[in-house]
């Protein structure tokens, strides 16, 4: 991070640690993102085969109206339904999912979406083995949901063990993530 | 140069040694237990770049699996479905190599980090130390097979001069019975001894002694060669033919009229050689037979007394009805019956010292050998012999004990070998270089129970034979079980498949479980060796004998069952006369006894005389034809007078 350098209103960055760390995670995250955009999205150019993407899809416009793309979101911090729709999102059982419902963020490319739960959450907390599906808008969008969602499911074996949030995470991405952690 | 296969690893739980080392492959890569591979470091050592070169004896293949729950968890509890996830458990492969060599060899450190390469060739020269003994002009290497793996196809020599001496010397091949490993691997071994055993260290010639079953007996007669050993005989530059020399030798059966072996086909009897011993022959290896329980000190003097003052020579004795010369078991018994009556009517207890139940019994013993001998031993003292003093090189003498007794075979083992052993120490055996092939070693030379004759002989062949050029190759199904001298003494060990139960004997504790694991599941035809030069045991493959095996021979050419007296002596004398026939002999031999005739042939098959009919014919006593005797005419008797007054 460059501290000497003052921004466009003439603050100069603060010269504490810990807020240049938070300021070149942030950095770091963005450069990431960009760069997984890119891939992305050279990927759905060449329209080839389905791609996997740990998160969502809207970030880019490209990404979020191919349908070479899916996204899977394993974190709730927004949730998209509630009252009786939140209901029976929580008591989906294993193999179910949701309705479609768009998601139109407003700095975002708008996308179809539906919860699916991958394991019985029994035991657990209502959140337990449930994913948000991200997929472009298409013109059957229940059968696509039905066909991206047993994809979704079959890649719940093998087990993404001993990650932590394993009852979301599909095995190819804790593969992905462990392959960076070796090389970084 | 090839391409890297894998990258050398060392972490604290397992670092990297100066004599191990491990590394990664894909797992698609084409090494394996045995694989040799090479390792480039990639800093200088004294200005050079080490080589280590090491032989794959352990493999480990890891996932990110945590617990085997986790993956049962995964699929449900139910491995049918495990096969359709579309994603694979990352996999590695993990190898662990013995070091072979490292260049340079010192300073003597841990194996470098560095790139992992399948050894070639070439490497494998270098990697097994044989650059040293395969050099252009005074190579005395004898190739035992091809190592395989990835594509490289290296052959593997033994140094000659520590398989027949003088440096090391001997061999040992152990593997399990049936899968024909022990008897084709000598049979091989020796077909590539005889090949490329350099012509100017001097002859060679092998003696096998056929202890069981067919297997050697038809070394002469062409086997079948696959496409496939073909290959393997060209890479290794033997002639894929029978051996070119063979001398058969067996004793007869218990009758006496057909020879015991199962190469008594007619066809083959050419080269089948009798192998008969008189008494003299006998005497000298007498404690063979005679085990300590049967001869005490008292009688032991007698029997020393019987070799050195009665037989071959006029004994004479007050207490004797004659003379005796005793050249013969039967002369023997007439010697003894005559002591022992002479003893009764003196109504002497003893003689020349010897009591009279010492006489008694050591006639008892020395008779029954001609028993249990028979067909070896004659009663008549007649000798035929292997040609000691005119052995040939590159020839085979297979002498053929399999169908015998323990006894005749521990005695024709314990002679031959002290034979050979006699003319090598002068050394006018006919060859410089002599290999011995036993196989049973388990019951030959075992590690523990009584110390025999024969034990005792191999012993001092395995430790002072290669002083002599006399060469032990020996086989046996349980190593652990043979003497320790016998297989230690032995430089090189071929091991062929191993019983489980053996290799968890402490013997093979020096390797590792997945060397272990191989050696008992390897294939027909390959091997595991361990050489002197060689620091780890390598695998090999070698091709099918080039000769007819055993069970096809016994096929090809059955074993004759007993004929007549008549028919025994045609087929023995034909192959020295082809012009005899069956009306022939059966006139010759009309008037005589069995013995008579066993012992014409037997003379006759000892001579080889050029002209057989005649002395064969020769060999029997002149009867002459009974001619009737005139009948004398009874001289008329007078009739008495008619006035005879004394007449009634």
């Amino acid at each position: 991070m460059d501290s000497s350098t003052a921004d466009k209103d003439g603050q100069y960055p603060s010269e504490h640690p810990v807020a240049l760390y938070e300021k070149a995670t942030r950095a770091v995250d963005r450069d990431r993102e960009a760069l997984e955009d890119q891939l992305a999205e050279e990927w759905c150019a060449r329209g080839e085969a389905t791609l996997f993407v740990d998160g969502g899809i809207s970030r880019s416009a490209r990404v979020s109206a191919s349908s070479c793309a899916i996204g899977v979101i394993k974190s709730h911090r927004t949730l998209y339904v509630e009252g009786d729709a939140l209901r029976i999102v929580m008591g989906l059982r294993r193999g179910e999912r949701s309705s479609i419902f768009r998601v139109s963020p407003r700095s975002r490319h708008s996308v179809l979406s539906w919860y699916l739960r991958l394991r019985e959450a029994d035991g657990h907390d209502p959140m337990w083995g449930l994913v948000r599906v991200e997929a472009a808008d298409c013109e059957r969008p229940a059968e696509r949901a039905d066909e991206v969602s047993r994809w979704i499911i079959a890649e719940t074996s093998p087990l993404a063990l001993p990650d932590g949030r394993w009852d979301k995470m599909s095995y190819g991405i804790r593969d992905c993530e462990e392959f960076l952690r070796a090389i970084s | 140069m090839s391409e890297a296969l894998g990258r050398v690893v060392a972490t604290e739980r397992k670092p990297n040694t100066p004599h191990e080392f491990h590394f990664w492959t894909a797992i698609d890569s084409p090494v394996g237990i045995g694989t040799i591979v090479r390792v480039d470091g990639s800093q200088p050592i004294d200005g050079q770049i080490p080589h280590i070169f090491g032989i794959i004896v352990e493999g480990f293949s890891y996932t990110d699996l945590q617990s085997p729950m986790h993956d049962v968890l995964g699929h449900d509890g139910l491995p049918t479905t495990a096969g359709y996830a579309p994603s694979e458990r990352a996999e590695i492969r993990l190898y662990t190599a013995a070091v072979l060599r490292q260049i340079p060899e010192e300073p003597l450190q841990p194996v470098p980090m560095g790139q992992v390469f399948l050894a070639d060739e070439a490497d494998v020269q270098v990697a097994l130390r044989m650059d040293s003994y395969l050099k252009e002009g005074e190579s005395t290497g004898i190739p035992v097979g091809v190592y395989r793996a990835g594509g490289t196809d290296a052959v593997i020599y033994l140094d000659a001069d520590f398989l027949l001496g003088p440096e090391a010397a001997h061999l040992n091949i152990t593997g399990v019975s049936g899968l024909a490993t022990k008897t084709s691997a000598v049979e091989w071994l020796l077909s590539s001894l005889f090949t490329h055993f350099p012509h100017e260290k001097g002859s060679i010639a092998a003696v096998a002694f056929n202890v069981k079953g067919p297997d050697l007996c038809y070394l002469d007669q062409p086997g079948k060669v696959e496409e496939t050993d073909k290959a393997l005989y060209e890479k290794l530059k033997v002639e894929p033919k029978p051996f070119g020399s063979v001398e058969y030798f067996a004793p007869y059966t218990a009758k006496g009229l057909s020879l015991n072996t199962f190469r008594n086909n007619e066809e083959l009897l050419d080269k089948v050689t009798p192998l008969t011993w008189g008494l003299r022959e006998v005497l000298q290896f007498a404690e063979v037979l005679l085990n300590k329980d049967d001869v005490d000190a008292k009688a032991d003097a007698l029997i020393d007394f019987i070799r050195e003052q009665v037989v071959d020579r006029e004994f004479s004795d007050p207490l004797l009805s004659k003379k005796h010369k005793v050249q013969s078991f039967a002369d023997l018994d007439a010697w003894f019956r005559d002591v022992l009556q002479g003893m009764e009517k003196k109504d002497g207890e003893s003689w020349r010292t010897h009591h009279v139940a010492t006489i008694r019994k050591v006639r008892n013993r020395l008779s029954n050998i001609s028993t249990r001998c028979a067909g070896l031993v004659t009663n008549t003292g007649e000798v035929s012999d292997l040609p000691f003093g005119s052995f040939t090189d590159r020839t085979v003498y297979v002498v053929d004990v399999a169908n015998l007794e323990e006894d005749a075979q521990d005695l024709i083992f314990a002679r031959i070998v002290s034979k050979l052993r006699e003319h090598l120490e002068r050394r006018d055996l006919g060859v410089k270089h002599l290999v011995v092939f036993v196989d049973e070693l388990n019951k030959y030379a075992p590690g523990d129970g009584q110390d025999t004759y024969v034990r005792k002989m191999l012993l001092d062949i395995a430790e002072r034979g290669r002083y002599l050029g006399l060469v032990l190759f020996s086989a046996q199904q349980f190593r652990s079980q043979v003497h320790r001298r016998v297989v230690g003494n032995s430089g090189t060990a071929l091991f062929g498949r191993m019983d489980a139960d053996e290799l968890s004997t402490p013997g093979y504790a020096v390797l590792s479980p997945a060397t272990r694991t191989k050696l008992a599941t390897l294939e027909k035809g390959q091997l595991m060796i361990r050489h002197p030069h060689f620091t780890q045991p390598i695998f090999v493959r070698f091709p099918r004998p080039s000769v007819m095996q055993g069970r096809e021979g016994a096929e090809r050419y059955p074993q004759s069952a007993d004929v007549s007296l008549d028919a025994a002596v045609l087929r023995a004398l034909r192959p020295l006369d082809p012009s005899i026939n069956l009306p022939w002999v059966q006139e010759i031999t009309a008037l005589y006894t069995e013995d008579e005739i066993i012992r014409a042939r037997n003379a006759t098959l000892l001579a080889r005389p050029e002209n057989v009919k005649a002395y064969f014919s020769a060999q029997f006593r002149k009867i002459i034809p009974a001619q009737a005797a005139p009948r004398p005419l009874a001289a008329s008797i007078r009739s008495a007078p008619e006035n005879d007054p004394y007449g009634f």
